[in-house]
């Protein structure tokens, strides 16, 4: 299992086209991928599940994977996330 | 309920244009969900079924949908749709609430969507509650796949389609389809939906209340878009007075057509700048249809919505934007946020006169330098300026002239050679006027932006119906002000250009040539007949006219005496417009 804490850095946060960009990638990978904010848990490849997160700029999520790949998969989540999906 | 008796009904006039045609009705929201309890295994697993080749079909609309679309922001709001559709733990549920509780796949869609659309409504962000809204939709639209009554085949009707409410979507299929017009219940003249109808030239009245319940399929309606009426049960006196009106229109429309090559001169010789407000970028290729213009607004804020972080985005955007129009010229203007147009949730007691436009800004400053960033990186053809929203006072402009040129020289080193863009102000607020002799030193030029300096001017908000009277940008107080800045720009050399709702406003375009405004940018489909307009006016004459109306002391009189000049040299003008 590898876990990492994460800030959300873009200025509007996890929001639907982050939240698409992040499931589209944990898709990529075999592990199972979960995402947590404040003891709330969803599947990391589910976007309507990042959607109801609710991530604002500034707040602090979990990331785990669970899995073969579990060093690739979050390690290319990461990236994601720390570039703010993209919008920088 | 429905009457049979003659219906006059006024809304807002959202695209020009005169119909005489068969209604269709579309109720999305009245599709209503039966829940049926499942007797059968062999009937759960026909309900799965249908749900998965629902899904299937769904995205593939979505798809086609997408590959028509030009416009990035469309692209990412169906890409985003589609992806949920693909979200395995939606399908999960749904197939799990089917088996287990033994539902069929409608109220089962409707139960797992409907959970996240209230988780989603419960967050305080308004951006939550408008996806929230979206998700509701895509329900809807899942569930009318599956019962085959997606509303794709009502599109393709050939009269004009009777709605609640029209979303982008729904727009961008309506421009593709053979509907004729369409008449909404709510929505204004700024909604995306009610520009992307304008500018494909479907005729169109949006705030007809109680529409959808007030005609039935196949009514024949009028719908004069330019008036913004609708005829519900016309009489037979009307249908044909209505057939005469309509002859004339289309008679006037092809006359308009014929000037598409001239030169917008006046009959003395003064060339106007003829230029174009876009709101998204998709309307790019319908304006140069109508001809070889340039853009004298480009509205930022839906690219605000995606992309303000994203300088490369940007960049592109401006860029392929630049080298469509080229060689004329591309106003960006920067994003102009806060006010009516409000990002963040932070409620303000008095949006207007509270942190907007250049003020936002100046705040984030982060946000602004990618926006300068990326503009002046488009700049490949010089053929881009780019222009301050909301100056109210000239250490704004000094300010964001400083983060300007700075921006300029960290581009040099990166890029070595950059083309700088005329660098403007939108003159909006009265004491931007009162202080243009010092603002005008450091821009290259200005375009008044005559709505909100009227709602400055006259401190009236128009948008509330209680005051909205006393909004009028001919009122003299007004067109002061618009001579003042003239007279500046005049003496300074620099030049004046002027883009709100008064470009598209027959006596506005008659004062403002009047007063000296150099160029003018209005909606694209009104551009032949304000082009049409100035061919016949004589800058002499207008001249006069606006010397003499600037010292009237009401709009009414500064109408009449305009109105006299129009039914002179253009008198069809006044027959199709209020």
């Amino acid at each position: 299992m590898k876990e990492v804490k994460l800030q959300i850095k873009n200025k509007l946060g996890i929001h639907a086209r982050p939240a698409m960009l992040f499931a589209q990638t944990a898709n990529q990978f075999e592990c199972d991928v979960y995402v947590t904010k404040d003891d709330f848990e969803v599947n990391g490849k589910s976007v309507l599940g990042l959607m109801m997160l609710v991530a604002p700029q500034g707040s602090e999520i979990t990331i785990r994977c669970e899995g073969p790949d579990e060093e690739e998969a979050i390690k290319a989540l990461s990236k994601i996330v720390e570039e703010g999906f993209g919008e920088e | 309920m429905k009457s049979s008796q003659e219906l006059k009904l006024k809304g807002i006039p959202i695209s020009p244009g005169i119909l005489i045609a068969p209604v269709k009705v579309i109720r999305k929201e009245k599709v209503k969900i039966k829940e049926k309890i499942l007797r059968s295994d062999t009937e759960i697993e026909a309900e799965i079924n249908k749900f998965l080749n629902g899904i299937e079909e769904l995205k593939r609309i979505l798809l086609d949908l997408r590959r028509e679309t030009q416009e990035q922001n469309l692209k990412v709001l169906l890409d985003v749709q589609i992806a949920i559709l693909s979200d395995q733990d939606m399908q999960r549920d749904v197939i799990t609430h089917i088996r287990n509780k033994r539902r069929n796949v409608e109220s089962a869609i409707f139960y797992v969507l409907n959970s996240k659309k209230e988780a989603l409504s419960k967050q305080e962000s308004s951006y939550f509650a408008e996806r929230a809204r979206e998700l509701e939709r895509l329900a809807w639209d899942l569930i009318s796949v599956i019962n085959k009554s997606y509303t794709i085949a009502d599109y393709n009707f050939d009269g004009i389609i009777v709605v609640e409410s029209l979303s982008i979507e729904e727009a961008l299929r309506i421009i593709k389809s053979s509907v004729k017009g369409v008449i909404t219940e709510k929505g204004g003249r700024t909604e995306h939906s009610a520009i992307i109808l304008r500018n494909f030239k479907i005729p169109a009245v949006f705030g007809i209340e109680r529409i959808t319940r007030l005609v039935d399929d196949n009514d024949i309606v009028i719908l004069d878009g330019g008036k913004g009426v609708v005829i519900v049960n016309p009489m037979e006196s009307t249908l044909q007075r209505y057939h005469l009106i309509k002859e004339g229109y289309e008679r006037y429309e092809s006359e308009l057509v014929s000037e598409k090559e001239l030169p917008a001169i006046t009959t003395d010789g003064k060339e106007i700048g003829l230029f174009a407000n876009i709101d998204v970028p998709e309307e790019v290729d319908e304006l140069l249809k109508t001809g070889k213009y340039g853009i004298g607004l480009f509205r930022t804020e839906m690219i605000f919505r995606e992309y303000a972080e994203n300088e490369e985005a940007q960049y592109k955007i401006y860029l392929e934007i630049a080298k469509k129009i080229y060689p004329n010229s591309v106003t960006i203007r920067a994003f102009d946020i806060g006010g009516d147009k409000l990002y963040s949730d932070y409620q303000e007691e008095n949006p207007f006169l509270g942190l907007r436009g250049i003020r936002v800004l100046l705040d984030e400053p982060a946000i602004f330098e990618k926006q300068i960033r990326a503009v002046i990186r488009a700049n490949e053809l010089s053929n881009i300026r780019f222009m301050l929203p909301m100056v109210a006072t000239v250490e704004e402009v000094v300010e964001a002239k400083k983060l300007f040129i700075q921006a300029k020289k960290m581009l040099e080193k990166e890029y070595q050679k950059v083309n700088q863009p005329r660098f403007g102000v939108m003159i909006e607020i009265p004491s931007a006027v009162l202080l243009l002799e010092h603002i005008a030193d450091i821009v290259d030029f200005v375009s008044i932006g005559t709505n909100d300096l009227t709602q400055y001017t006259l401190a009236v908000d128009r948008k509330n119906q209680r005051v909205s009277k006393i909004f009028d940008h001919l009122n003299p107080a007004v067109l002061k002000l618009i001579k003042m800045t003239t007279d500046v720009c005049r003496e300074k050399n620099i030049l004046v250009a002027s883009c709100g709702e008064i470009t598209s406003d027959p006596y506005g375009v008659v004062a403002l040539v009047g007063l000296g405004v150099d160029e003018l940018s209005c909606p694209p489909s009104r551009i032949p007949e304000v082009k049409s307009l100035i061919r016949r006016i004589n800058l002499q004459e207008a001249e006069n006219i606006a010397s003499e109306v600037i010292k009237f002391s009401s709009s009414r009189e500064v109408k009449s005496a305009i109105k006299n000049y129009i039914k002179k040299i253009m008198p069809e003008l006044l027959e199709f417009y209020d």
